[in-house]
């Protein structure tokens, strides 16, 4: 046995294909997940709103004035950002699209914007509340020094205090990125994807399939325990290059998935170890041939993937909603869950159940594949 | 009388509607080097994977030193080398690495395992190539691997399924002669080929195969008994004229005499001096005698003669 696991890790490690599709596909898939979401964070974050604001020679103008400079300073709580001109110049400024809108500060505020702004909706919007917030305040603020000076303070504590009503609570542990999901399913797709492992342990065991199997199989070596040491290589080669390509996704990529890493690097052998028993048992059954084996396997491991959520995010809340079960027997999905609660839920029942189901995943195929190719037979070779 | 090595009793395999083994029979004693000869499809594989019990077969009983051959005969099966047909190594593995690989499936002491992969490796000659992979060998070596991995665990039977196939000459001699010494240590050889002259050359016994079935079997001599012609006479000729060729058929022990573009071919059936007396006649005739050929006939002429085909032609 140890004679089997060490060239069977030998002749692994020496395969240089094996490097690229188990390593560096991942790895390379991760980099363009990455490129891709990277600039969906950057659309998101908040710009300042580009204004033009028109001043009137008033005194309420020269207050607003203060207000609009405060919020116009550079930092992360940049509001505005604030060009002081004449009406002319801010009409023109709106026409080319260079601000969102016009301020005119007199004795009260007001707002201009274009009807033909397209992309600067929001802001629009953010501006014209923002307007509505300061003349009404400012409004209440007049109406009280005029008839309750003495309120005044009270007044200003209230307004100048924001008082939330509701609570934000979060059901996850972590406030995980949308797009982690994505990496949790990659992750799941590389684990699963060394079912060719498997399937090549599963084939290079059937005297039918090849010479060499036909060679094992008239020696006296056991063809289980051939079979479990080049199962353990494979699983042990492959779960240590999976790991290189999470880490990578972890350290190189800073995809936050570092949630309960024991429990993630768990979830990476036992996955392995799944996708690696899933292939010897499809190797073991089905075509007579080595190519017709292989597109058996893309044909089950590529939709376990697609359910899984790996080209679309949400297509496992759609099983979920409609074929409940088939998530919980998809490998893929199975894999996927569990990274996922790992980063979403204090209990760890259901990556528990996940993990175990996975456990029981591996024991019937690998109990399959054994029982299709113990002590046989070939009709022909 | 002791157990023969290998007993083959009314073995029959089909597949689907062709019949590979048709009721054949066979037994193999021990310090043997027995051919299986036949044309391609003669069945020669189809045993040796029937007898591995690597196929299925549909009627028979094969029996290896006695007992019953199954898939789990591990027993059997460690006293069993075989040199597969098809080169059967790892790409990735050095010559070293594939021959201790194999022999770790037959030993599992280490140390003796150590001694019996350099055996090997000096047997077969690639002590200087241990640590080449496979694909940096030539053909001749790659098939001398191939012989190394085999029998690298001592074996007593060793089954060669046509292990010469594209070697170069001076790598099939080396194969040859490896056999020859492999059995004079004790082991029982079987031996498959399509080459005649590597059987004559080799085999103390002889099978002959054709569709499935055993057609003779015996020594080279016996063989050869077995058929009318016991010698093959050519002689180039200008002329011959039809009196003449008339008067040889007639001579002792000539059994056939034809004359076609300028050669004389006379079969002959036993006798001795049938070349003298041939050339006497002509001397007589005072014919002119060109380029002159004696041969012994060769299993080809046995198979010739049993099933009317060439065996070389298949």
């Amino acid at each position: 046995m140890t004679s089997i696991f060490k060239y069977s890790m030998l002749r692994l490690i020496r395969n240089k294909s094996n490097l690229f599709w188990i390593l560096l596909f991942p790895i390379l898939l991760g980099c363009m997940f990455k490129v891709a979401f990277s600039n969906i964070g950057k659309t998101e974050s908040f710009q300042p709103i580009p204004v033009a604001i028109v001043c009137e020679d008033t005194k309420n103008a020269d207050t607003f004035r203060t207000i609009a400079d405060e919020l116009g300073k550079e930092g992360k709580d940049q509001m505005l950002s604030v060009i002081y001109c004449e009406e002319e110049k801010a009409l023109k400024l709106l026409e080319e699209k260079e601000i969102d809108g016009i301020l005119y500060a007199g004795d009260t505020v007001k707002l201009t914007i274009s009807a033909n702004m397209g992309n600067a909706r929001m802001n629009q919007s953010i501006l014209k509340n923002f307007v509505e917030e300061y003349n009404v305040s400012t409004t209440i603020i007049t109406d009280t020094l005029a008839t309750h000076p003495e309120k005044l303070p009270a007044l200003l504590k209230d307004i100048t205090t924001h008082t939330e009503y509701c609570k934000e609570v979060s059901l996850s542990r972590t406030d995980a990125d949308s797009y982690t999901q994505y990496f949790y399913n990659l992750i799941a797709m590389a684990c699963l994807y060394t079912a060719m492992g498997g399937l090549f342990v599963a084939i290079e065991n059937q005297a039918n399939l090849s010479t060499l199997a036909a060679r094992k199989n008239i020696s006296p070596a056991k063809k289980q325990v051939t079979i479990i040491g080049e199962l353990a290589a494979t699983i042990t080669f492959e779960f240590v290059l999976n790991l290189l390509a999470f880490l990578f996704l972890i350290f190189v990529l800073r995809v936050d998935m570092t949630a309960r890493l024991p429990f993630a690097l768990l979830a990476i052998f036992v996955s392995t170890m799944t996708g690696i028993c899933l292939g010897f048992f499809l190797g073991s059954i089905g075509p007579k041939s080595e190519g017709g084996k292989i597109g058996m396997m893309f044909a089950i491991v590529m939709p376990c993937c697609f359910f899984s959520g790996l080209m679309m995010g949400n297509m496992r809340i759609l099983v979920e909603q409609y074929a409940p079960f088939f998530n919980r027997i998809n490998p893929a999905a199975l894999m996927s869950d569990c990274f996922y609660s790992l980063a979403t839920y204090d209990s760890m029942e259901r990556y528990t159940r996940n993990i175990l189901t996975l456990i029981l995943l591996s024991f019937i195929f690998c109990l399959g594949g054994f029982l299709f190719t113990r002590r046989k037979k070939y009709a022909s070779l | 009388m002791s157990t023969p090595v290998v007993r083959i009793e009314n073995l029959v395999k089909r597949y689907k509607e062709l019949l590979a083994l048709d009721h054949f029979n066979l037994e193999i004693n021990e310090g043997e080097v027995f051919g299986l000869l036949g044309p391609n499809g003669s069945g020669k594989t189809t045993t040796i994977n029937c007898l591995l019990s690597l196929l299925s077969y549909d009627k028979g009983t094969i029996e290896i030193f006695g007992r019953e051959m199954k898939p789990d005969s591990y027993e059997l099966k460690r006293q069993i080398g075989v040199v597969m047909q098809n080169v059967a190594v790892f790409e990735e593995l050095t010559v070293y690495e594939n021959i201790d690989y194999f022999c770790g499936l037959y030993v599992k002491d280490k140390n003796l395992r150590r001694q019996y992969v350099q055996d090997a490796i000096d047997f077969v000659g690639l002590k200087d190539f241990t640590k080449f992979h496979p694909k940096k060998l030539s053909g001749g070596l790659l098939r001398r691997l191939n012989i190394a991995c085999g029998i690298a665990h001592k074996p007593k039977l060793i089954i060669l399924d046509e292990p010469t196939v594209a070697v170069d000459p001076q790598s099939r001699n080396k194969i040859l002669e490896g056999i020859v010494k492999l059995n004079e240590e004790g082991a029982t050889i079987i031996y498959t080929s399509h080459y005649m002259e590597e059987v004559e050359q080799i085999c103390t016994r002889i099978a002959i195969m054709d569709k499935g079935r055993n057609i003779a079997i015996g020594t080279k001599e016996e063989l050869k008994k077995m058929i009318k012609k016991s010698e093959i006479i050519t002689i180039e000729l200008v002329d011959l004229p039809e009196t003449d060729l008339a008067a040889i058929r007639q001579l002792p022990h000539i059994y056939q005499a034809d004359f076609t573009d300028h050669k004389l071919v006379i079969l002959c059936n036993g006798g001795k001096h049938n070349l003298v007396r041939v050339l006497n006649y002509l001397q007589e005739r005072e014919l002119s005698v060109g380029h002159v050929y004696s041969e012994l006939p060769t299993l080809n002429d046995v198979f010739l003669e049993i099933t009317g085909k060439e065996l070389r032609d298949m």
